[in-house]
């Protein structure tokens, strides 16, 4: 059955678009009379579509909506905005708010119907989840900690996931304070099934982390055919995917990479860091359009001035994070620098990454 | 389950700073019928939801009863024409009148729209305070002056003569 709930404080509304959608005998309506309870229902029931007034007390459809995109287990619902507000104006708060259509009172039931149909029928990938694998030629230079981080500043604007792509052990789960009971190598050896649920730990902040198995793993098991289910099940959910990649260029980092919105390659500051960079750079010519390329300090010291790295890189610098010895500290807490240190200058940076993520 | 709205009319009535959509009771009178009748100085509405002018899409306030002063209103606007329409323009001498383009400004806003009147058009008498405290446009855009993105459709609106500043015509 397709579960649609229904939000208005009109009772004559509600028990007509009842009628209306009960023509279908595969819907089960669930009927709210006001913003507050739809939203409690929503978040309870999780339904696949709901139809949400925008003129209501206490809670306007507006807020609604962006509390249900806010929540990851809502943020993909479909969502129709139905207000007697009628003007191009209230369209366009209704798509910013998030919805997936608007209409306008009254109600034309064909009409109803046909976008309820189009909104069910349109596969969750349409919906542009976004992937974003953290890369690196070199180990040790920060990539899992700017994978972590940056997922952590994307969950705050919608439903994202972070992904351990590491065979050795990865440590995404740790920085974020997580016991791995749930990893990838369960699917590989048959001891789970592919959903969400069952394959991610939900971190407090929302943040979903597929982790990577505890103990070390032959990198071969990792299939192209096993990365593509996972990637799939997380983007018919979530809005962002932040994969921290392992320092290799094997067959499962070039599927990654193909199918990556932008790829966030990570580069240190130092002379043997700008060299593999720039040997990486070369590898992935075809990728060019999708780089973003951060530059990340871990040692203290003197680092090479910026103009000389542009130069010798030919490739625009999205954002320079300085050292920071205090970065440490988070990792042993399990609290990362978004949560625990929201001014430091790897947050402030990785805030400047997002904006050039998400820039059309 | 609360039971607001009882099947009534929307409508949107605009102040000099306020977006107020809200609905009445059309059942025996148009949006016309009350605010042209002269018994009366207000106009009592239900559900009501309130913008700023500038940012009309955010609900500052609502409220399920609301009074609104005639004379404060600058213009009201409906979707649909026959819920703005007085009686008599709508089954009276009104029709087969003639339609006349005009531009009209008043405070935050300019509109265009067309006149439906019956015999020759004179603004000095559709002007005059001895005809009303209102004037009923057709075809209504209303555009607000400060962003010209922010504009505002409906079939028919209901204009307060008191606040107009400018009102642009066609040649003679």
């Amino acid at each position: 059955m397709t579960h649609i709930l229904i939000i208005d404080d009109n009772y004559e509304m509600l028990e007509m678009l009842k009628t209306i959608l009960g023509q279908r005998e595969t819907y089960q309506i669930s009927l709210s009379a006001n913003g507050k309870d739809g939203l409690a229902k929503a978040l309870k029931e999780h339904p696949d579509l709901a139809i949400v007034d925008v003129m209501m007390p206490e809670i306007s459809g507006y807020e609604v909506v962006r509390r249900l995109r806010a929540e990851s287990s809502t943020a993909n619902m479909g969502i129709i905005i139905l207000t007697a507000r009628g003007q191009a104006v209230d369209k366009a708060a209704a798509l910013k708010a998030g919805a997936d259509h608007y209409m306008s009172k009254p109600v034309n039931a064909q009409e109803l119907l046909d976008i309820v149909d189009k909104i069910l029928a349109a596969p969750q990938s349409q919906k542009e989840s976004a992937l974003y694998p953290v890369f690196s030629l070199r180990g040790g230079i920060g990539a899992t900690t700017l994978a972590v981080n940056l997922a952590l500043l994307l969950q705050h604007l919608n439903a994202t996931a972070l992904v351990d792509f590491s065979p050795n052990s990865g440590h995404c789960a740790s920085y974020l304070g997580l016991h791995s009971k749930q990893h990838w190598g369960q699917l590989i050896q048959g001891n789970t099934d592919s959903t969400i649920g069952s394959l991610t730990l939900k971190h407090h902040s929302g943040l979903r982390l597929l982790a990577a198995p505890p103990i070390p793993i032959p990198t071969e098991q990792l299939t192209e055919a096993t990365v593509e289910l996972l990637l799939t099940v997380l983007q018919k959910h979530l809005r962002f995917v932040v994969v921290d990649m392992p320092p290799v260029l094997n067959a499962t980092s070039i599927l990654l990479l193909e199918k990556a919105t932008r790829v966030i390659l990570v580069s240190g500051s130092d002379s043997p860091g700008l060299q593999t960079t720039l040997r990486t750079l070369q590898a992935l010519q075809k990728y060019q359009d999708k780089l973003i390329l951060v530059l990340n300090n871990v040692t203290p010291g003197h680092q090479l001035p910026l103009s000389t790295v542009q130069r010798v890189l030919h490739i625009p610098i999205a954002a320079q994070i300085p050292y920071y010895a205090k970065e440490i500290d988070t990792k042993q807490a399990g609290a990362p620098a978004v949560l625990s240190q929201p001014k430091s200058p790897i947050v402030i940076n990785l805030q400047q990454v997002i904006r050039t993520l998400l820039r059309k | 389950m609360q039971n607001r709205n009882q099947a009534r009319t929307p409508a949107e009535f605009f102040s000099q700073s306020y977006r107020l959509s809200c609905t009445f009771d059309a059942r025996h009178h148009s949006l016309g019928d009350l605010l042209y009748a002269t018994t009366s100085d207000y106009l009592m509405l239900d559900n009501a939801y309130i913008s700023p002018i500038d940012h009309p899409s955010h609900i500052s306030a609502d409220y399920p009863r609301v009074v609104i002063i005639k004379g404060s209103l600058t213009f009201a606007l409906t979707t649909y024409k026959d819920d703005a329409l007085r009686h008599d323009q709508k089954y009276g001498g009104y029709l087969g009148t003639q339609l006349t383009t005009v531009f009209i400004t008043l405070p935050h806003f300019e509109i265009t729209g067309e006149l439906r009147i019956p015999g020759r058009f004179d603004p000095r008498i559709l002007l005059s305070s001895q005809t009303g405290m209102f004037i009923t446009l057709l075809n209504v855009t209303a555009r607000l002056t400060s962003n010209q993105e922010i504009t505002y459709h409906g079939e028919a609106a209901i204009i307060n003569k008191n606040q107009i500043s400018f009102m642009g015509l066609p040649d003679r």
